[in-house]
């Protein structure tokens, strides 16, 4: 269940990603080949480009990727280096609570406005959610962490950004034939 | 009062270790919760609206182009052309290393994807044609800073969202410090490479150089359609990152065929997963710039310093500092974001173009990428040499030299980021 769902999350993004990318794309062939522009298109890539970075900051506490400095934690030693992993991962909890509840009364206010998108036929709201649910599964990736310290699971709140960037390293195989040429 | 406050938290909630962003969006909220009248629900509308930002709405899609573009094959094309242009001098596979940076930062827009891909490649071949490890090491992780200075640049789009200044003119601007840069490694390489008399590879044909050149051409037609196509008012920036993202689709896949079909879906998500990272870091520093303005901290300390009576260049000279000592401890994209809104208002009072202001910025922060403890260059560097930190610190230090007489070339001599874009536009 929890792998269906994490399969479902890395879809997602890499699907808004790629839709983000093909409408801005075609947008620009479509002026100067068809000479015909959507108007609805900025609008419509701005909602998704919110959906992406919402849903995605959550999924990037899962992975590890968000940066931070560890050096000092690092000298702490690793029992007084727990102890304060712990505070800054419960002050995260915080953080993301205090966003989610601010987010959805803002939600709340425009569901009651009933105001409509600019260009698209739909209401502001439904595009506006992905701030709530964002900050909703932010809290529980956070809180899984905190859980995932405490029963010693887990050591670190914060990846390490070098890591991340090795990970593009090219291993040393004989060029193919196709390079040389 | 109310700053010190806010910069007090900020520091302690990085120092105990948690995310940038969050300590940015937290110290934030906080600061406005006790002391400002903004309601929460408005706070986070400020963090909507980073998606609603156009020009920001080019970092993923240069990401994306950078992600098709970051793969071995690339990197190793470019290498081979550097190499038959320049190898034949003294100390020539060093010079083309530089230069192969130089190529590559034209297709990414990072300085430790620069010296990840070009590194791992020349590193190994510099060792066993008789340079030093250290030589090769120091060298690869000062001109990997080139990632952020030569366009297309994710630091210098930051910077132009923050200042509402054009990318199109950043990105000329970013050419030319970027060549002189390049050149100025190469010669250092070629000085020392005669004192310590390092190998010189056998003259490449011309056909060997143009067969190179060919096949380097495709990805190097990236920066000709983001440059061109801007500077011709074909698109705008953020169409150009998002043509510039499908060319690559198409030259990664099918004409250089790096990455297989079935390899897409995971470039999207690594390409996705850098965004994120990314825009949430870019969301909370704008909230934090937001807090900052709304106590009116830029305009009092450019107020202040106004009255201190300072000249354009000594003003220079402490945002020099100022930028040298915050790249040690912060990355680039955020210190953009919390300190041009601050700078930018005394530059222009006191007659400094905002787009120079920007290069001088983009070079400082490449100096901190090299300097310890938070130079992102030197853990990639010492990754992929299994060096350790200390012995890459102690190998990029002599060709730091060149970064900081490149500084000061860079902060006193505004024509050399101004002269392009003034000519052209």
């Amino acid at each position: 269940m929890w792998r269906w769902l994490e399969q479902l999350e890395e879809g997602l993004i890499a699907f808004l990603l790629a839709t983000m990318t093909l409408i801005t794309f075609s947008q620009v062939i479509a002026r100067y080949v068809f000479n015909y522009s959507f108007v609805w298109a900025v609008e419509l890539v701005s909602f998704l480009f919110a959906w992406l970075i919402f849903i995605g900051m959550a999924y990037g506490v899962r992975i590890g990727s968000h940066i931070g400095m560890d050096a000092v934690v690092k000298l702490l030693g690793p029992r007084a280096g727990r102890v304060v992993t712990i505070v800054a991962t419960i002050l995260c909890i915080a953080y993301s609570v205090i966003i989610f509840v601010g987010s959805w009364s803002y939600v709340t206010k425009i569901y009651e406005i009933g105001n409509y998108a600019q260009d698209l036929p739909i209401p502001i709201w439904i595009p506006r959610l992905a701030l709530p649910i964002g900050f909703g599964l932010l809290t529980v990736r956070f809180s899984q962490i905190l859980y995932w310290i405490i029963i010693g699971k887990k050591t670190h709140l914060i990846g390490d950004e070098a890591e991340a960037a090795l990970k593009l390293r090219i291993d040393e195989d004989p060029p193919s034939e196709q390079e040389r040429l | 009062m109310t700053t010190g406050i806010l910069f007090l938290m900020l520091f302690v909630f990085m120092l105990i270790g948690m995310p940038i962003a969050v300590a940015l969006g937290l110290s934030s909220v906080l600061t406005i919760m006790f002391f400002g009248q903004a309601s929460l629900a408005s706070l986070s509308l400020k963090l909507l609206n980073t998606s609603d930002h156009f020009t920001l709405l080019a970092i993923p899609f240069f990401i994306l182009s950078g992600a098709f573009m970051t793969t071995g094959g690339v990197a190793r094309r470019m290498v081979y052309f550097a190499n038959a242009c320049i190898g034949h001098f003294r100390g020539g596979l060093g010079m083309a290393s530089v230069l192969a940076c130089m190529l590559f930062a034209a297709v990414s827009g990072s300085s430790p994807a620069t010296v990840v891909a070009v590194g791992s490649i020349v590193i190994a071949g510099m060792v066993r044609s008789g340079y030093t490890k250290e030589f090769a090491a120091g060298v690869i992780c000062n001109a990997g800073t080139l990632g952020i200075l030569i366009p297309p640049s994710i630091v210098l789009v930051v910077y132009a969202a923050a200042t509402e200044t054009s990318v199109g003119k950043l990105f000329i601007a970013g050419v030319i410090p970027g060549i002189v840069l390049g050149l100025m490694m190469m010669i250092a390489i070629y000085v020392r490479a005669r004192m310590l008399d390092l190998p010189l590879q056998p003259r490449a044909s011309l056909k060997e150089i143009l067969i190179a050149g060919r096949n380097s051409l495709w990805g190097l037609l990236l920066l000709v359609i983001i440059l061109g196509g801007i500077y011709g008012g074909i698109f705008t920036p953020t169409e150009a990152a998002a043509v510039a993202a499908v060319y690559a689709f198409f030259v990664a896949v099918f004409i250089y065929r790096d990455i297989s079909m079935k390899q897409v879906p995971k470039v999207l998500l690594d390409a996705a997963k850098i965004t994120v990272m990314l825009m949430f870091l870019i969301a909370n520093a704008l909230l934090f710039a937001y807090v900052l303005t709304t106590e009116r901290i830029p305009q009092e300390i450019a107020e202040q310093i106004i009255s201190m009576g300072m000249s354009p260049w000594q003003f220079l000279i402490v945002v020099n500092i100022l930028l040298l000592i915050a790249g040690n401890f912060m990355e680039p994209t955020g210190i953009i974001l919390i300190l041009a809104p601050i700078l930018l208002p005394i530059a222009t009072q006191l007659g400094i173009d905002p787009v120079h202001l920007g290069i001088i910025m983009v070079v400082n922060l490449e100096i901190g990428m090299v300097t310890p403890p938070v130079g992102l260059n030197l853990f990639v560097t010492a990754g992929i040499t299994g060096m350790s930190i200390m012995q890459v610190v102690r190998a990029a230090l002599p060709w730091l030299s060149v970064l900081l007489v490149f500084l000061v070339l860079v902060t006193y001599i505004p024509s050399v980021s101004l002269w392009l874009p003034n000519w052209l536009f």
